[in-house]
């Protein structure tokens, strides 16, 4: 594009047929499509990086486009830039920073009005700026008109219209990026009144006393009018005699005021909403039937996850059943030894493969998962829960990640970085994990197919559901403690009540690219895990079981791995679980939970565990064991209760950033696990 | 009246905030200031609202919503509102949309944050270019 246009063509001075770096920030509000349209633009080179110090993510990828390189940085989204929150410090101090060539800000176009006000202050900044109106698609739908004549004319910044989710308007955003590095947008485009401008006009001047190079110091007045702490910190001059008082909501007020008069301006057509929304959110979040209803769709969810999936199953388990057996022949057809047969049949095709034939339970669950994520409805969750929420000490936001728990412990903890307070964080850190994540699943399934017949299904549900009662328990619980301990300290900690705050966006047919996205990466992760993780927890698995002191043994029972489960077989007794089969894949199952169940195949030599006939196999040499229904049970409590896997505990150190706090929740979690399952078993041995 | 005992469906005026900061200022960055309008959705049982805030739905906890005092709309609100528009056009517009303009926008330039930066003059011209490279498209 530089080798054609010549007007704009202000860097490309040297002529020089290299690359030119251009690096561009994305930043808008939340939900305004931002990680949408940089998808778009990035494809599959998006990765997942950390800011030194900071606990907000943000996101970089990289594309070239002509003859520029584009490094693209995913801001999280702020709805202004004060710097009252993390996200808004860590953006704001981007921007600031000479790193950014072109800040792209990301509008939600059928929300002009609040979205111009994140635009606004960052005109104020006088950084060069390019406004990409996204949605633009739901704005026709809605019959809604933008003047995108005027509005750059008014704004003084160029305004791209693109539709994120249709894929228009990229190239032109990008082309107008690139001729737009240098090009600092203009302050002066609000105007407050004239009291604050006589105000900003002494201060300015003041600033330029101080220093005379100083670059675009109506922003620092402006911050300093608002008595922006972090700006106040940083200005060594004192204005005190000019701002005799915070003059913050004056200049939110009247910036409000002129996007009113914006908005008046250049939309035609304003429709405030659907109807569409409205009427789903008549049902949705009724009053009274919002959590029946609530508690209905995630039976549902789970019902279909193990219903559903399991009729998908029986195709994978055959492929899983000639694989098997072909393998075997093939092996034995070119002289493989018997011990290296046993190692890939026995070990990597039982383990392996018995994880794998539960994908279709797995990609249902996301797919559900994804449905509630991109529809709109999540955001209400936390509205619907919000009383319940409210009663054990925690905000209705707080329900989100316990949520996405069903799904993945490793994001869910991630997610608590929206809620607001340290203690709401560590809260919910704490019972997130007793909600049951899908590497549960094949666990569950197994030892409800073998234990439980026809009520398997609700065997498997009751999980679910002990799980979440007892993590909103645990919540209460807490609460009570810590409120007492504030109580006898003198000085008690601001006893910060959690408002529930939250926008809840427009309901939107789900998209099927990014759903299909979203249910992939998250098959493919499975995949990947059963690959990485459970082969090689597999393989290692193997050789404990198959050598012992004197060598390579027949007899599993001979083995380390024998002699490391009896070990442990008598603090699992009281639980029902002193068996050094289970004690084993027990603690193989702190690599991923998978593992517990692919271990079992291996422990018993079941190649196929998951058919009919490996359950039986299995049933009938626990059964042997003296391993019974109240038994299987108990291992299922115990597996809802104990650490997830390796990679959430690195998660939950990572987001606590305390080795204290880590250690509490593990060992909280393992003791938990033992208490919950032997309480079980000892009551429940009393009736049977 | 607060926000809680606000009838559903109906639109009334933001009269006072009671908040504290931060909620407050989270709160007015997202448009809810003394005398926006606002249009009441829904509440919970619990207390909970859902409220309209210039096009956004806003989910609002008990406590928050305790703390909004709102008042119903008065013919004169309608009347207000347009003449503080009025007042706003003068300030906004004019001086506003005129800066777009090429001429106006070097004036700014000199006056405001051009000095001390190397690339000011060129300023006025990327932009210009840009805004009449979209409108040749």
């Amino acid at each position: 594009m530089s080798g054609v246009s010549s007007s704009g063509d202000v860097f490309n001075r040297f002529n020089t047929k290299e690359a030119e770096e251009l690096q561009v920030g994305f930043i808008g509000n939340p939900n305004s499509g931002k990680t949408t349209l940089f998808n778009a633009y990035t494809g599959a080179q998006l990765k997942v990086a950390n800011w030194p110090g900071v606990t907000v993510e943000k996101k970089e990828g990289a594309f070239k486009y002509h003859n520029h390189i584009y490094k693209l940085v995913d801001l999280p989204g702020i709805y202004s830039l004060t710097s009252y929150t993390i996200e808004e410090k860590v953006s704001r101090q981007y921007i600031l920073s000479d790193e950014v060539d072109v800040i792209v800000d990301v509008a939600d176009a059928s929300n002009l009005e609040r979205n111009l006000y994140l635009t606004l202050q960052l005109i104020e900044m006088g950084k060069p700026v390019v406004l990409a109106l996204n949605m633009m698609d739901i704005v026709e739908e809605r019959g809604m008109e933008i003047d995108l004549h005027r509005l750059p004319e008014i704004l003084g910044i160029p305004v791209i219209p693109v539709s994120a989710r249709r894929k228009t308007g990229l190239d032109i955003l990008m082309h107008t990026v690139s001729h737009h590095k240098g090009v600092a947008s203009n302050p002066h485009v609000v105007v407050y009144s004239d009291l604050i401008e006589d105000k900003i006009i002494k201060i300015e001047e003041r600033l330029r006393e101080y220093d005379p190079n100083i670059r675009n110091p109506r922003f620092y007045a402006i911050k300093l009018l608002e008595k922006d702490p972090d700006i106040m910190e940083n200005t060594p001059i004192d204005v005190s005699d000019i701002v005799d008082r915070s003059y913050e909501t004056d200049i939110i007020n009247q910036k409000y005021d002129i996007i009113e008069e914006i908005v008046e301006e250049v939309l035609v057509n304003k429709q405030e909403t659907t109807k569409f929304t409205d009427r789903v959110d008549g049902i949705l979040t009724h009053r009274i039937f919002g959590i029946p209803i609530f508690l209905g769709i995630m039976g549902l969810v789970f019902l279909l996850t193990f219903t559903l999936g399991d009729g998908i199953k029986g195709i994978f388990e055959g492929w899983l059943e000639s694989f098997s057996e072909g393998a075997a022949d093939a092996l034995l057809a070119i002289n493989v030894g018997e011990i290296l047969t046993s190692l890939i049949v026995d070990g990597i095709i039982a383990g392996v493969g018995t994880v794998l034939t539960f994908l279709p339970n797995i990609a249902i669950l996301f797919l559900a998962l994804a449905f509630l994520e991109d529809s709109g409805y999540m955001a209400r969750v936390a509205y619907v829960m919000n009383g319940i929420m409210n009663k054990i000490g925690l905000s209705g936001k707080a329900f989100i990640p316990m949520l996405l728990g069903f799904g993945c412990t490793v994001p869910a903890i991630m997610a608590t970085r929206t809620l607001e307070n340290a203690r709401d964080r560590r809260k919910t850190i704490l019972i997130t994990p007793f909600m049951s994540c899908s590497a549960k699943i094949p666990i569950y399934v197994l030892l409800s197919s073998m234990f439980f017949g026809e009520y398997k299904s609700l065997a498997a549900l009751s999980m679910y559901i002990i799980g979440l009662v007892t993590g909103l328990i645990t919540a209460y619980v807490v609460t009570k403690i810590e409120n007492k301990a504030d109580e006898s300290k003198e000085t008690s900690e601001e006893a910060e009540i959690n408002h529930l705050l939250i926008e809840l966006p427009e309901y939107k047919t789900p998209n099927t690219y990014s759903i299909a996205i979203y249910v992939w990466e998250n098959v493919k992760e499975y995949i990947t895990k059963a690959g990485t993780t459970i082969f090689l927890a597999s393989v290692v698995l193997w050789f404990l079981l198959r050598f012992g002191t004197s060598g390579y043994v027949e007899d599993m029972s001979q083995s380390f791995g024998a002699a490391t489960g009896r070990f442990l077989a008598p603090i699992l007794r009281p639980a029902g679980l002193g068996f050094w089969q289970i004690g084993v894949s027990l603690i193989a199952g702190l690599a991923a939970k998978e593992v517990v169940a692919s271990s079992l195949g291996i422990l018993f030599g079941i190649t196929n565990l998951d058919s009919a006939a490996g359950l039986t196999a299995m049933s009938e040499s626990l059964a042997a064991l003296g391993f019974g229904t109240l038994n299987a049970y108990s291992m299922m409590i115990f597996v809802l209760f104990y650490t997830p896997c390796v990679a959430a505990i690195a998660v939950i150190a990572k987001e606590l950033k305390s080795v204290k706090w880590t250690v509490f929740v593990f060992v909280f979690q393992i003791a938990f696990a033992l208490l919950a399952s032997t309480l079980f078993y000892q009551i429940g041995s009393l009736f049977i | 009246m607060t926000l809680q005992e606000a009838q559903n469906g109906k639109e009334y005026i933001v009269k006072q905030s009671l908040l504290k900061q931060p909620q407050k200022r989270r709160l007015e960055a997202m448009g809810l200031i003394e005398g926006t309008m606002i249009r009441k959705i829904n509440q919970a049982i619990d207390g909970s609202v859902i409220l309209m805030v210039r096009g956004t739905r806003l989910a609002l906890g008990k406590d928050l919503a305790e703390d909004i005092i709102i008042r119903d709309i008065t013919p004169s609100d309608l009347r207000n509102r347009r003449i503080r528009r009025g007042i706003g056009l003068r300030n906004g517009h004019t001086r506003a949309g005129g800066m777009g303009r090429a001429k106006g926008m070097k004036d700014g330039q000199g006056k405001g944050h051009g000095m001390g930066r190397a690339i000011g003059p060129r300023d006025g011209q990327g932009k210009g270019s840009s805004i009449g490279k979209k409108r040749g498209n």
